[in-house]
């Protein structure tokens, strides 16, 4: 707010079952519809349809994407903003991987997957970033249009073909690092499917791009 | 071009360049020693990436914050 930053900020829940549109919609009524806009959608329907939804809304010229259940910390986006002037890029990338980037809340065993699949990942498609499948990104609106235009998969794997997509595109990556903090109250597992689907994905990429 | 593709070319150079010195006709053979270290050598580069892998995803493991 006392930034200088000009910014809105658009809610995208698909009748989540913990009153978050409640919460949302008593934040829009202090902070006024021009700053939230809440956005609800009918039923779960994917992460790739929410980019697209909550894009047909945007008015700025630049778009922070995120999870809202602050496993991605706002105190970062000053920093995405920063590099992104720095540099000029089209799109910023939170990188769990570099610098004092990382995760706050997983165990070894995650861990060592994470770093296994990204070693992986680097080796197979060299895609200049150090962190493909995190979701805590900025671009530039006509950047993250096209790129929605472009890309077919899903899951981490959409993560992925976002960035090898934007690369092949021509479109300038900057990294900042940042902390993924997993939820505290819950499960969040990694399970053999995700493993596996992830793997196809990866292996479609690789002879796809 | 792919990454598949990239590296199906890399690995023919590759190929066609060991198999024509490691299993050229008695005429044209290199000498005794290159020939020598020249026939295990996929299997050594092999191992060395492997070996390579392990000890990267294990510094990077260690150095997760």
């Amino acid at each position: 707010r006392f930034s200088g930053i000009d910014y809105e900020i658009i809610i995208i829940d698909d009748g989540s079952p913990d009153g978050t549109q409640e919460v949302a919609q008593q934040l829009e009524k202090i902070y006024g519809s021009d700053k939230i806009l809440l956005r609800p959608r009918a039923k779960k329907l994917g992460l790739g349809t929410a980019y697209i939804h909550g894009m047909k809304y945007a008015t700025g010229n630049f778009i922070v994407i995120m999870d809202a259940d602050l496993s991605h910390h706002p105190k970062f986006i000053p920093e995405f903003i920063r590099k992104q002037k720095e540099g000029n890029f089209d799109i910023v990338s939170g990188t769990r991987y570099k610098g004092n980037g990382g995760v706050y809340g997983w165990d070894l065993k995650r861990k060592l997957i994470s770093r296994g699949a990204n070693f992986l990942t680097q080796v197979l498609l060299r895609p200049g970033a150090s962190d493909l499948t995190g979701s805590f990104r900025l671009y530039r609106k006509e950047v993250l249009q096209k790129l929605m235009e472009k890309c077919v998969s899903k899951g981490y794997v959409f993560q992925m073909e976002m960035i090898v997509r934007a690369r092949q595109l021509g479109f300038t990556v900057g990294e900042v690092p940042i902390s993924f903090v997993d939820r505290v109250y819950g499960e969040s597992k990694l399970g053999g499917n995700e493993i596996v689907s992830f793997l196809k994905g990866l292996l479609t990429l690789f002879a796809t791009t | 071009m792919t990454k598949l593709g990239q590296w199906l070319c890399g690995l023919a150079l590759l190929g066609s360049a060991w198999a024509a010195l490691a299993l050229a006709p008695p005429g044209l053979q290199p000498p005794a020693p290159l020939r020598q270290a020249l026939l295990p050598l996929p299997v050594y580069l092999l191992v060395a990436f492997g070996c390579y892998s392990l000890a990267t995803v294990g510094y990077r493991l260690a150095t997760f914050h």
